[in-house]
């Protein structure tokens, strides 16, 4: 698939381009067209989330005060950081500074990493010593508040089907970012031009936005 | 007589050296067909995968067929027929219907129409038939594993408590729907940024418009649906139940969230269909598409409207009747874009040099099986009628005459037309039209008794009438005229594989058809063009009087020029 | 072709940590947000508050949303094709609100079946009832005669 087979004056295009714009531009839309998938999908969670709330609010209020605005605060501050930290690796890309892209790098790992040790040690851990876990143990609520504690499976479902979904997201972007290490370290051809960066960097701002909508949505409930 | 003089059908062969290297011959070995970045290619592996899917789904439907010879049953047991025909919905919508026309006939053509060397990612390309495959093997281990029978739509409650192997299946359907995903965003930045200089979004072939709107549906529909089924998933594994009753949860969220992709799936399999009958009407007529832009415009307009109308299939699912009226409403407004392009078709052949051949049959058909499909989808979108025929078997045929009367004729239509572009041969044109007049009447035997039937109350998805013998006789008529169906279907997959080695050598323009396809080798170079093609000419351009074509070599001269 | 009609956009570091500092004060602003009960200080009446609450809420969402896309994303410096698929799928994300009206109209219908206790659905579960009662007496009378008859076989 070298493009150098094909005679093109710039090495870093594939044969099926004209040139480097055109093949910068199909990769970005081309990833904007996935995270449109990745809207839709997140976008039919929230949709079932608000068709809950909407008919639940008075007992979700109650259930929502089993977790802590505190910690998802400091989740949201952590990956607010990690996107700067992504943005700045795509920038030192594009002026190639490939080392400071590495450092960049790891510090968004980092955050990511710190993001799930607070979600899972902090939250899901500790919801499952209280029962609050549909899918280990016995699912009890002992907090009264007048809810019946199918709504309170109700809202733990939907809790952890979207928090638990955004985790993924977040891991899988370790993963994709690992590799982008790496190829960064080896120095391999395909990550000389920054749109590989780039758009890794647009999947992670994503993660970032879907959690902007996730902390008001669960932690932050009105009355 | 000397031996010197060989005849030249002697020499033919598959790989003859003297053949022009093309992307069939230009390697060998299965490796490399295995991890091909070029969507010809990828094209031919989709193709022998949807074939096989849809033998696979035939055999499930020809047991539910033979199954209600009689009021009583013949063979099956009870749980065995739910299986049966989920099997078949589940293998004909999802493995067979959604990727049949795009992932064929699309993939082998979107870049040559519009003058690219390959798709805008070839190797998304390729991951995207292997998750097709995969998610293939995984549907069919759950089949030989037990089946489902919750049906295609997995309903919940009961797809979240069936006992059968429903987990496997929505893991199968899952990863089969970023299969679609990732075609349908090959296509779309394919088409906006890959057309070659001077191919104006107005100068591409509608078969064009009609794969970017399918498209757009794809990447904007399937991820509701994939994150649906996922979610009953969670409920089986994880009991995380969202759409659970015992929770307080709605099984009707489940019905809009699937509908709300599944309504639009409907026209990702019936729009690419739609851009190949555009192909072969203005073709097979000779003439300039009667209301270019129509056509066009009403592509993208089934697509918007067609994600506004999903509530249809709920009017008897507690949905709310206002709800309802909405969207009864909307769904009369979307069968006026259908209606346009039944009518540009119709004034492209008034006072066209229409050429009888095979894609022209299937043509022709399709016009006919697909305007009695979306008519009768009128009478079910209208809320009164439709709380007597919910769930009959007129639901049941009005849905066959748009999917396979309406789809699978055009599939067939378009691979006959591109066929000698794809193997650079020709099948026997009279095998052709024989076989597609008996796919149209074997069809129409099937399925018009299926409206009679159901009209009369005959329900969907029974596996005994006994409580009405009168419905015999409809059931006979159909399932005698699925055979003739079957043996339409068989037939161009003889006589089509057989072309390939045997078939009658052609040149680029066998049908004097035109497009950018028709200007290049049959079958193309592995980078489609020899030089970027520049000098585009409007789309469907016979107005010119340039006739390039070999067609009278094929085909014999018309009569009256003897 | 090989030539570039114009160089990409690079956005300054100094840009991206404006942003960042933007979106951590927008996020204070959230939580601060959470506590006051805006129904109560506009209407003069709780019940409006969760409403106003949550609009306020979701508009500073959307507006760091709006932020990441624009500068962290680089959306407002990209292409006209670029901008219309980064915004057309949160366009698109409306239409799957056409299912709310489905959930705020369905008990306006005058639909007694909805109603556990209307007097008709009363009416018609002591109809079912009494079938019922009379199905089981029919059953068990079955029973019994084929009982006696499997006995008298033996």
């Amino acid at each position: 698939m070298s493009a150098e087979a094909h005679g093109h004056a710039n090495h870093l295009v594939y044969h099926q381009y004209e040139d480097l714009e055109q093949q910068r531009e199909s990769y970005i839309v081309g990833m904007w067209s996935f995270l449109v998938t990745e809207i839709m999908m997140f976008g039919a969670l929230f949709l079932a989330y608000m068709i809950y709330r909407m008919q639940y609010q008075d007992h979700f209020y109650v259930i929502h005060k089993q977790l802590d605005w505190r910690v998802g605060g400091l989740n949201t501050v952590v990956l607010l950081f990690s996107s700067f930290a992504m943005a700045m690796a795509v920038y030192y890309h594009q002026v190639k500074q490939p080392k400071k892209v590495f450092n960049w790098l790891i510090l968004v790992q980092l955050c990511a990493a710190a993001f799930l040790v607070i979600k899972i040690g902090l939250e899901w851990i500790p919801k499952a010593g209280h029962h609050l876990t549909p899918f280990y143990g016995t699912f009890e609520w002992h907090y009264g508040g007048g809810v019946p504690p199918e709504i309170a499976k109700l809202f733990f479902s939907l809790y952890f089907a979207m928090t638990g979904l955004h985790g993924l997201h977040v891991v899988i972007g370790m993963i994709v970012i690992g590799a982008l290490q790496w190829m960064i370290h080896k120095k391999h051809p395909l990550v000389e031009d920054y749109i590989p960066t780039e758009m890794v960097g647009l999947y992670w701002h994503f993660v970032d936005i879907v959690w902007i909508f996730l902390y008001p949505l669960y932690y932050l409930m009105p009355q | 007589m000397s031996a010197t003089v060989a005849k030249p059908d002697q020499t033919e062969g598959l790989y003859d050296p003297k053949e022009p290297l093309n992307y069939i011959n230009v390697q060998h070995t299965l490796k490399s067909w295995l991890l091909t970045g070029d969507h010809k290619r990828i094209a031919i592996l989709y193709l022998i995968g949807i074939t096989f899917f849809f033998f696979l789904g035939s055999i499930a439907a020809a047991m539910v067929r033979l199954e209600l010879t009689s009021p009583h049953g013949v063979m099956l047991e009870n749980d065995t027929y739910n299986k049966m025909f989920s099997a078949h919905g589940i293998i004909m919508i999802f493995l067979f219907l959604i990727p049949s026309i795009p992932a064929t006939l699309g993939n082998f053509l979107v870049p040559i129409m519009i003058g690219a060397r390959d798709l805008a990612f070839p190797r998304l390309n390729l991951m995207s038939w292997y998750l097709y495959m995969i998610a293939g093997a995984m549907i069919l281990c759950a089949f030989f594993m037990g089946g489902v029978e919750a049906g295609w739509t997995f309903y919940t409650p009961y797809s979240s408590l069936a006992k059968s192997q429903v987990t496997l299946t929505l893991v199968g359907v899952f990863i089969g729907g970023f299969s679609s995903i990732f075609t349908g965003l090959n296509f779309i930045v394919t088409i906006h940024k890959m057309r070659a200089p001077g191919m104006g979004w107005f100068k591409m072939p509608l078969f064009i418009w009609a794969h970017y709107a399918t498209s757009v549906i794809i990447m904007l529909g399937t991820p509701v649906v994939a994150i649906t089924l996922l979610l009953v998933v969670l409920e089986r594994a994880f009991n995380i139940g969202i759409f659970s009753p015992d929770n307080g949860g709605d099984p009707v969220l489940f019905q809009h969230m699937f509908w709300f992709y599944s309504h639009p799936a409907v026209y990702i399999m019936v729009l690419p269909g739609m851009g190949v009958v555009s192909e072969l009407i203005a073709n097979g007529s000779g003439k300039k598409i009667f209301g270019y832009d129509f056509v066009a415009y009403s592509s993208l307009a089934i697509a918007a409207i067609g994600f506004l109308v999903w509530g249809h299939h709920m009017f008897v699912a507690g949905q709310s009747m206002y709800q309802g009226v909405i969207f009864s409403l909307l769904s009369f407004v979307v069968a006026v874009p259908s209606a346009i392009k039944v009518f540009n078709w119709t004034a492209t052949i008034y006072k066209g040099q229409v050429k009888l051949n095979t894609p022209m049959v299937y043509a022709l058909g399709f016009m006919g099986l697909f305007v009695i499909g979306g008519l009768t989808g009128l009478y079910l979108s209208s809320m009164g009628t439709d709380v007597h025929l919910t769930a009959t078997y007129f639901v049941v045929a009005h849905f066959h005459y748009v999917m396979v009367g309406g789809t699978v004729t055009a599939f067939l239509g378009g691979l006959h037309f591109w066929w000698p572009k794809m193997f650079g041969r020709m099948y026997p044109d009279t095998l052709g039209i024989v076989s597609a007049i008996m796919v149209f009447f074997g069809f129409n035997f099937t399925f018009f008794p299926q409206f009679i039937v159901g009209w009369m109350g005959m329900p969907r998805r029974y596996h005994y009438y006994y409580f009405a013998p009168e419905f015999q006789p409809y059931h006979l008529a159909s399932s005698m005229g699925a055979s003739f169906l079957a043996i339409g279907f068989a037939l161009p997959a003889c006589y089509l594989t057989w072309s390939i080695f045997k078939g009658r050598k052609v040149g680029p323009n066998p049908w004097g058809a035109k497009g950018l396809e028709w200007t290049t080798q049959s079958p193309p170079i592995t980078t489609n063009f020899e030089t970027m093609p520049t000098d585009i000419p409007e789309a469907y351009d016979f107005d010119s009087g340039i006739d390039d074509s070999e067609y009278d070599e094929i085909f014999g001269k018309p009569k009256e020029s003897k | 072709m090989s030539e570039h009609t114009h160089e990409h956009h690079i956005t300054p570091p100094s840009a991206l940590a404006i942003n960042l500092v933007k979106l951590a004060a927008l996020m204070g602003l959230t939580i601060l947000a959470a506590e006051v009960d805006f129904g109560h200080m506009i209407f003069k009446a709780g019940a409006a508050g969760t409403v106003v609450n949550n609009v306020v809420a979701m508009t500073i969402a959307v507006v760091k949303a709006y932020l990441v896309v624009q500068i962290f994303m680089g959306v407002k410096w990209a292409t006209q094709l670029t901008k219309i698929w980064a915004y057309f799928g949160f366009i698109w994300l409306a239409t799957l609100l056409i299912t709310l009206g489905d959930y705020t109209s369905r008990y306006w219908e005058d639909h007694r079946g909805w109603y556990a206790n209307s007097t008709e659905v009363t009416a018609f579960q002591s109809v079912v009832d009494q079938r019922k009662k009379e199905q089981q007496e029919e059953f068990a009378k079955e029973h019994e005669a084929e009982a006696a008859k499997s006995g008298e076989g033996h």
